[in-house]
């Protein structure tokens, strides 16, 4: 049987936390279920607040679960102590130990476990070669910069061979440049070391690039989980679909369900989407995603067929694309996204236009949630 | 530009204050030096014998022996026992937190007249005699709330996700505290310990109270003060003690900016 890395039991924390009025309970997480296999760079993607950087400190035991369990590499670990725990945090901030050379601050792990001196200094030149850091062994950490000190937070941890690394927003004080390059190297480090990676941001384009999977978190609740290109192709619901690159919400009545396409009227006119099982009755009143990249824009009215009316209220010319804001008929807003590609001709389309948009059925979805009217 | 051609009212005023607070100890440095057992101008010409006078009298270096003893043992308590109250104070979110920090910082501004009496009274119901000990114990009270606002200020400065880091590591909280905290906060610690020992060896009130038989320096100074021809002496010994002290605050003051200084980035 193979264990996964990470496992979570109806794992939930409620925090009190006292003003001088009243003590306040923030429930952080709640009954999350989670299992992460082995070896893969998994992500805990949210806004601020979400409970994700909780979640993190569950795993690494720095906190205890108001209820529920948690298991690593199949063990139970939920009363086990941080320092006993097969697992190792990058933290935001680096907390690297100011009193300590780079060389030392990578071979605390191994010191305080005992490791023979000869022993350490070999596993500490691996792991700083591993981060590409062999000449700075001597410098103190103020000497270096953030980037470097990124690294050598990665190798402080890395060196102890942890069943599981914990990644809490380790790029978050980089800049734009540096982040990118970091991304691809995090990247790198893991499929080499194969260690199970567990990363925490806020930053959907960086779970993105970098992760197998990723567990989408609002309000201490698990909103999906997958591989990236499931959850920008099929978001679960509004909150994935907007927090996951940028969507197109359109309202409309559900004429009719068959065959797993739904019919959707929006003002007199008719489009298309996936229908999932679980999607509400025809008649009601529904909400159609569909990614701005999806919908073809053509400049004449549709004569009859499917496709909606609209007028072109916005060109925003972005470098590799222009961004149309399409007003429909019915009032409702859409971005469409168009490549700029060389001879193209949608760049004849000007502010004003009558325009009509429509998109193949199966680049939008319904989302399964009744609209509230 | 610099333009202090007239000295602004405010450079006056601090000029004046200055003068105020150091003229008194500007002059008994000076009559320290002066041929005569009585304080009044003229100088009869300038003398080391009240120095040399010093090093034989064999009850003054008793109780300079009591005073550092004394200063020693209840520094080093003092600041133990305050680190472990910052610890408490800044790491742990507990409550009652405002209470217990309001209760260690009393002594602060309880007269130290009143603590010493209650201090004897509490000794004589405890059965423990009056001895440089008791007034040991005494000094430790007056000095623990300096040694925790020292070392709690310099726990403050640096992020406490250290000791998370060092405990993910592998370390157990006592590695944690041995190799990372105490290690980054050991300017605080010797700041905290030089300045308990200097309350502790000019600290008059309670000392009287609670040294019983043995005598600390400022005790005994005060002793001397019956007798006029001593004055002169006991001057020159108080010339000595302020410097040293004066030196080791500074050096304590130095030690504490040193180390608030090199955590920040």
């Amino acid at each position: 049987m193979t264990d996964f890395a990470v496992e979570l039991r109806n794992a939930t924390k409620i925090y009190a936390s006292r003003n001088r009025r009243s003590t306040e309970e923030v429930n952080a997480v709640k009954e999350m279920n989670l299992t992460i296999p082995p070896g893969t760079f998994f992500t805990l993607l949210g806004p601020s607040g979400c409970g994700k950087t909780t979640t993190l400190r569950l795993i690494a035991g720095f906190e205890t679960p108001t209820s529920g369990e948690v298991f690593i590499q199949g063990r139970a670990m939920t009363n086990v102590p941080p320092n006993k725990r097969p697992v190792n945090t990058v933290f935001q901030n680096y907390a690297l130990f100011p009193h300590m050379n780079v060389a030392r601050n990578v071979a605390f792990g191994l010191s305080v476990r005992r490791v023979p001196k000869a022993e350490q200094e070999r596993q500490v030149q691996d792991a700083l070669a591993l981060v590409l850091l062999s000449e700075m062994g001597r410098r103190m950490p103020t000497q270096l910069s953030g980037g470097q000190q990124q690294r050598v937070a990665l190798a402080r941890a890395l060196v102890n061979q942890p069943a599981v690394l914990l990644l809490d927003e380790p790029l978050g004080a980089l800049d734009l440049k540096l982040r990118k390059a970091m991304q691809l190297e995090l990247k790198h480090i893991q499929q080499k070391v194969g260690i199970t990676f567990i990363y925490v941001t806020h930053d959907q384009e960086e779970a993105l690039t970098m992760s197998d999977f990723i567990a989408v978190m609002n309000k201490g609740v698990i909103q999906q989980l997958g591989a990236p290109a499931d959850l920008y192709k099929k978001p679960a619901n509004r909150f994935v679909a907007d927090f996951i690159g940028e969507s197109n919400f359109i309202q409309g009545t559900l004429q009719s369900v068959n065959g797993g396409r739904g019919v959707l009227q929006v003002g007199s006119q008719l489009v298309s989407a996936v229908a999932e099982k679980e999607c509400p009755s025809a008649g009601s009143l529904v909400t159609a995603i569909i990614r701005p990249e999806k919908v073809v824009m053509t400049p004449a009215a549709a004569p009859g067929g499917e496709g909606l009316s609209g007028t072109v209220t916005d060109i925003v010319y972005i470098g590799t694309d222009t961004r149309y804001l399409v007003t429909l008929v019915s009032g409702q807003h859409v971005v469409v996204r168009v490549q700029n590609c060389s001879g193209a001709s949608a760049q004849e389309i000007a502010r004003g236009q009558p325009v009509s948009i429509g998109w193949a059925a199966e680049d939008a979805q319904i989302l399964n949630e009744p609209e509230a009217v | 530009m610099p333009k202090l051609k007239l000295p602004s009212a405010g450079a006056i005023y601090f000029i004046f204050v200055c003068a105020i607070l150091f003229a008194p100890i500007v002059l008994l440095v000076v009559f320290s030096f002066n041929n005569a057992t009585s304080l009044v101008f003229p100088l009869k010409g300038f003398t080391l014998k009240w120095y040399q006078s010093l090093g034989q009298n064999s009850e003054l270096l008793e109780a300079v022996r009591t005073s550092v003893l004394i200063g020693l043992g209840s520094s080093l308590l003092a600041t133990v026992l305050g680190s472990m109250g910052a610890i408490a104070i800044v790491r742990y979110n507990l409550p009652g937190r405002g209470v217990f920090l309001a209760v260690a910082a009393m002594p602060l501004v309880i007269p130290y007249v009143i603590l010493g009496v209650s201090l004897l009274i509490l000794l004589n119901e405890a059965g423990i005699p009056l001895s440089a000990f008791a007034a040991g114990l005494g000094h430790v009270i007056i000095s623990i709330p300096y040694a925790m606002l020292i070392v709690a200020s310099r726990l403050v400065g640096f992020p406490n996700n250290l000791e998370e880091a060092a405990m993910d590591l592998g370390a157990t909280y006592w590695q944690a505290l041995t190799r990372i905290t105490i290690p980054i906060i050991s300017p605080a610690l010797l700041a905290s310990f030089l300045l308990c020992f200097t309350i502790s060896f000019d600290e008059y009130a309670i000392a009287s109270f609670l040294v019983g038989t043995d005598t600390t320096l400022p005790v005994y100074l005060f002793s001397q003060l019956r007798f006029p021809t001593r004055l002169p002496m006991v001057i020159a010994l108080a010339a000595i003690v302020m410097t040293l002290t004066m030196t080791v605050m500074f050096f304590a003051e130095w030690l504490r900016r040193l180390g608030q200084t090199s955590t920040r980035k």
